[in-house]
């Protein structure tokens, strides 16, 4: 890798001490990634919110974020030789740039010369296994480990994670795809007793599934206390925090850290203390993954007295209820089926969109003056459709709505003074919105 | 001209007047995306399936209102045409989740144009025993949504005739492909691409009529006095238009046999007969239509995964004398997009010279694509003449 693409600082200044913690905490995750390799125990490729790290951590099986290291190669500016890469291997570089960065990664490993040794924590190892799913959340989500077997040669395994279309009568169709699911896992859970010699413990899942409930219910009371005005936390804390909330996800550290933040953040809002000395706009982060190798783009924001209150992306699920004692994997099929299907009824009987419904409330619930989006050109699930969101979003509120555009992982489009330039031109249709709404 | 290519050019010409003229009489038309939709559950329900296409001269422009530009523009297509009010006559709408791009479009044209009848199949993207047993359950409540909504029970038996009928129209399709088989071919690839056209715009006991008469009519030509030209198969998704063939003929090739969704991809594979009709097909619609979307778990070692894969494009490859394959890919279908490195690999390892034109629906510059097209021909002109020879 070229020293010079390396940038200086891309992040974003943290508000909060637990975010503050979160470089570290990837570190740990890679590191323990080579550690596992060394010593010869399982690693697997995995998504982040797949719906199985409660299964790989109660048969000890280190997970091995992929998406995540891409957006680490990103946050370092060095996504760019892997996506180079990834193109010359004949890859169109509009695929999705988690996936090309990482299939760079994969193709350099398998070549004589290997990864980079300056790559990020040491590069991203080779996997025991590779785990896709199927719908959840995108096609990339198969299709990238499909097309990673040409360098990884490794077993891989993709499980069915379906969800019902938005119009869908939930209850009447909620048996055929919990069943679904559940057999899906369990078909996930033999792939993974066959190919890593691991036995699953299912009692010792059933106590991870408790405390991932658990942990996910205090992040998402955590997050709750963003209501307040002002707001203790903003986006570029949550953007880091997703790491331990999804990623550890039935871990105690997990746990033991979304209470710290829960306690950090209700000492803030006892306080008074907000993001900034002045909190003249609340913003909604409404849809799109963020510029992970530009997240300092939120210290403008908050350079103009902008925080962001929520955001729909990476946040602590909305809080559901496993079936009780069911079978572990009853109870992670009836999780997905329940956080995946949350505002569909909702929807279904006001604008017709889950997605534009749950913004709806949110800009109701934590005071919103503004919607920002973010298009990132290399994706087609989440970041099609964004214009549609904000027009349904406009059929029912006149607050005002901005898309920025640059990527996830791939820099090449990404012109920060233009990326400036709009904020600046939002913030100042925000003010005039608060000055004639009074 | 023959009378059956007559009657497939009106039709190409004006593809909604037949199920336009059948809703006058009563009849119920449900449009539908895609190879995945089990159009024998429409027939079976007294229904008329009609396969929604684009219109490839005509940019989209209403569509920019809702979509950004990574969008498929072959589904832009789809979209900016009800946009415009072109399918307003239909009845119901139906569109698999076959893709990320299939989820977007069905969400925005229910929305938008709120057809009296929705519904979004939900087919797996793995094939599993969980995900046949599913994919059974997701088509039995479609049949009874479906049938709720024509105010009819769809019956198995029903059911079952539909898919003899079906089976029949396949058969006759690969008769017609039969015709290619020779060199030079009895029929030119821009002549099926109007007759898939056709059939999938009419019902199809009226399909198999037209199928029927153009098979009699092209296994009788004569070639003799033809001129030989390289042979060459297309590989790809949004194509439902003559526009791309035709280049590719003009250009001096022959098209000799297709993988592409209103072609082999729709055609190729029957449904079983006999049991059970809904468990037959879940089994065809989650194993038989073979497009990137299905993954396929790999067994063995990585050319072994290649031949699961993409074993059948060689297949067709090698039943119909191909001596060059053209990936036409949209921009921004990622299955299949994911894929060019993988079925570029394993065809040339075969042998084969192969074309990789990653293009939007509409053709945006013909001259460019000529130019590829032509020194590609250069190219297999310079290859082994035949599969013996590969």
């Amino acid at each position: 890798m070229n020293p010079s693409e390396k940038a200086s600082k891309t992040t974003a200044t943290k508000t909060t001490n637990v975010a503050k913690k979160i470089r570290g905490v990837v570190r740990q995750m890679n590191e323990r990634a080579h550690e596992a390799r060394k010593n010869g125990e399982p690693t697997a490729y995995s998504f982040v919110r797949s719906f199985h790290s409660e299964i790989l951590l109660a048969m000890e099986i280190t997970p091995i974020w992929t998406e995540n290291y891409s957006a680490l190669c990103a946050a370092k500016r060095q996504a760019e030789g892997f996506i180079g890469k990834a193109e010359a291997e004949g890859f169109p570089r509009h695929l999705c740039s988690y996936a090309t960065c990482g299939l760079g990664v994969d193709s350099m490993r398998a070549d004589p010369e290997g990864i980079p040794p300056d790559a990020p924590d040491g590069g991203m190892e080779l996997p025991t296994v590779m785990i896709g799913t199927g719908m959840m959340i995108c096609d990339p989500r198969y299709k990238w480990y499909q097309a990673s077997q040409r360098y990884t040669h490794v077993p891989m395994h993709v499980i069915g994670l379906l969800w019902p279309p938005n119009d869908a009568d939930v209850d009447e169709v909620r048996d055929y795809y919990v069943s679904y699911v559940e057999a899906e896992l369990g078909g996930l859970v033999e792939f993974l007793e066959t190919h890593t010699g691991q036995k699953m413990d299912w009692d010792r899942l059933d106590e991870i599934i408790d405390l991932a409930n658990r942990t996910e219910r205090i992040w998402w009371e955590a997050y709750q206390f963003r209501k307040n005005i002002p707001t203790p936390m903003s986006a570029e804390d949550a953007m880091n925090l997703m790491v331990p909330c999804n990623l550890l996800l039935g871990t105690r550290q997990a746990y033991d850290l979304g209470e710290e933040l829960y306690n950090e953040l209700k000492e803030r809002v006892d306080g008074g203390i907000g993001v900034v000395p002045e909190e003249k706009y609340r913003l909604l982060w409404g849809l799109g993954l963020p510029p992970w190798f530009a997240l300092k783009v939120f210290d403008y924001f908050k350079e103009l007295g902008a925080v962001f209150a929520i955001e729909n992306i990476y946040r602590p699920p909305d809080p559901v209820e496993l079936p009780a004692g069911a079978h572990p994997l009853k109870k992670l099929a009836s999780k997905f089926y329940d956080q995946s299907t949350y505002w569909h009824k909702k929807a279904r009987n006001n604008c017709g969109h889950p997605d534009v419904e749950r913004l709806l409330q949110w800009i109701e619930e934590f005071s919103i003056d503004g919607v920002v989006m973010h298009h990132a050109s290399t994706c087609r699930t989440i970041h099609c459709g964004q214009i549609d969101k904000i027009n349904t979003l406009k059929e029912h509120t006149d607050l005002p709505s901005v898309i920025l555009e640059s990527d996830l992982v791939d820099v090449s489009n990404f012109t920060e003074a233009v990326f400036k330039g709009r904020v600046d031109a939002f913030i100042e249709i925000v003010d005039n919105y608060k000055t004639e709404k009074g | 001209m023959t009378q059956a290519m007559e009657t497939a050019n009106d039709i190409y010409a004006d593809r909604t007047r037949t199920a336009r003229a059948l809703q006058k009489e009563g009849k119920k038309v449900i449009g539908y995306v895609c190879p995945l939709i089990p159009v024998e559950i429409i027939a079976a329900g007294g229904m008329v399936p009609l396969r929604i296409t684009g219109d490839a001269d005509k940019s989209a422009m209403r569509s920019n209102e809702y979509y950004e530009p990574n969008f498929c523009s072959f589904l832009r297509s789809f979209f900016d045409l009800a946009m415009e009010g072109h399918y307003d006559f239909l009845d119901g709408l139906i569109v698999p989740h076959s893709c990320d791009h299939s989820i977007h479009l069905y969400n925005f044209w229910t929305h938008h144009r709120k057809p009296d009848f929705a519904y979004q199949l939900n087919i797996p993207h793995t094939i599993s025993g969980p995900s046949l047993t599913f994919l059974e359950a997701e088509l039995a409540s479609f049949t009874g949504n479906l049938g709720r909504f024509a105010e009819t029970d769809i019956s198995a038996a029903q059911i079952s005739a539909a898919i003899l009928e079906y089976n029949k129209n396949r058969a006759l399709v690969r008769r017609l492909y039969d015709a290619r088989k020779t060199d030079p071919p009895k029929i030119s690839g821009t002549e099926i691409m109007k007759i898939l056209v056709a059939i999938s715009q009419i019902p199809v006991d009226e399909s198999n009529a037209l199928l029927e008469a153009a098979v009699e009519a092209v296994e009788r030509e004569k070639t003799d006095d033809r001129k030989k030209s390289p042979r060459l198969m297309i590989f790809g998704c949004g194509l439902d238009n003559t526009n791309f063939v035709e280049l590719v003929e003009n250009c001096g090739a022959d098209v000799v046999m297709d993988d592409i969704c209103l072609g082999a991809r729709t055609h190729w594979y029957d449904v079983a007969a006999s049991g059970d009709p809904l468990k037959n097909l879940a089994a065809r619609y989650l194993t038989g239509v073979k497009c990137p979307r299905t993954f396929v778990e790999r067994t063995g070692a990585y050319q072994q995964d290649l031949e699961n894969r993409f074993g059948h494009v060689y297949e067709f490859a090698r039943r119909f004398d191909v001596q060059g394959v053209i990936l036409h890919v949209i921009r921004y279908c990622d299955t299949f997009c994911f894929d060019i490195p993988d079925i570029s690999r394993f065809l040339e390892e075969k042998g084969l010279p192969v074309l990789v034109l990653e293009e939007d629906y509409i053709i945006s510059s013909v001259n460019r694509v000529k130019n590829r097209i032509e020194a590609f021909l250069e190219m297999v002109m310079d290859a082994p003449a035949t599969m013996e020879e590969i």
